[in-house]
């Protein structure tokens, strides 16, 4: 009985149980729906910009939820329905944007901080040395 | 020993600069709502298929078929509801746009009764209009929510893209312009 309340506690403490998703709108094909799932994870709600599709209740999101849906159950691949959705809102619709050469220092901008920081301890050790 | 002390302080003071100076002109609505590129300028406008809202006209009269009005100059598309109170406040603005360029309106996600009594409120400056319910349109068009604009050039291309409503700023220094440009 302890064990139960303490189980039923610790899933309403979940924030994973709050779905956006409507169930009018999940595949009764499971393995059609984890690939829609899969898909609305990585694409942005431009409304909302910082939550993914599959997390925002927006009009938007619930449209965009339902085409990648319409386009799976149609036959076409990830890379296809993800292609689409760029066509018609650029990369800013991808939560991990791709590397281009327009996102070349969003993705290369931790390896250079990095390598900055390995300059700046060579030379400090450096002159520590030459001081000693 | 100097720049080693001020430097920090003077990377931070910049930082305070920078973070004031755009939550000020956040404060004075110069930076409302962030405009995301579209990639769909310079690109074929998609095609338009939509619910008539008059459905006392003949079955050709409703269609909005973009391939009529392409060739006959220059338009504009309007994506609007009437439950958008950005869009009631964009009407006066786009009834003077109406003077320039015919209007195509989509109204987003709305009902035949609702949408009445908006137009008769707050006028109507369309051509044209009809219902994207399901959202399809609106996402082939790249819309991420009302009031959106798009102004189509003669050879259907689209050259340019308003997100939010539209106000006299927007036509004096974007619409208008533009229309300039392809000479109106």
């Amino acid at each position: 009985m302890k064990n139960i309340l303490l189980i039923s506690f610790v899933l309403l403490l979940n924030p994973l149980n709050v779905f956006s998703i409507e169930p009018d709108e999940i595949l009764s094909d499971s393995k059609l729906e984890n690939r829609a799932r899969n898909l609305s994870k990585g694409i942005r709600c431009l409304v909302c910009q910082n939550q993914s599709i599959d997390d925002s209740d927006s009009e938007l999101a619930k449209d965009l939820r339902k085409i990648i849906r319409i386009k799976i159950v149609e036959g076409k691949k990830d890379k296809e329905i993800n292609d689409f959705l760029v066509e018609k809102y650029g990369n800013f619709i991808l939560m991990k944007p791709p590397f281009y050469s327009e996102t070349f220092l969003l993705w290369s901008s931790p390896f250079i901080i990095v390598f900055i920081g390995f300059i700046i301890i060579f030379f400090s050790l450096k002159k520590t040395r030459s001081e000693n | 020993m100097n720049a080693r002390f001020f430097l920090p302080i003077g990377i931070f003071l910049a930082l305070v600069a920078v973070s004031a100076v755009s939550m000020m002109s956040m404060l004075n609505g110069n930076q409302a709502r962030e405009q995301l590129p579209s990639p769909l300028i310079g690109k074929d406008a998609p095609e338009l298929i939509l619910v008539p809202f008059d459905t006392t006209l003949s079955k050709s009269e409703r269609q909005v078929d973009l391939k009529q009005l392409i060739g006959n100059g220059p338009f504009a598309v309007n994506f609007f509801a009437s439950w958008c109170a950005p869009c009631q406040k964009e009407a006066p603005f786009l009834e003077k746009l109406s003077n320039h360029i015919p209007i195509i309106g989509v109204a987003y996600k709305d009902k035949s009764d609702q949408l009445a009594i908006f137009l008769e409120s707050f006028g109507d400056p369309f051509i044209k209009i009809g219902f994207d319910n399901d959202g399809k349109t609106s996402i082939n068009w790249g819309v991420y929510g009302v009031p959106e604009t798009f102004i189509i050039n003669k050879n259907g291309i689209i050259i340019l893209r308003h997100p939010g409503p539209i106000t006299t700023n927007v036509l004096k220094n974007e619409i208008i312009p533009i229309l300039d440009e392809i000479n109106l």
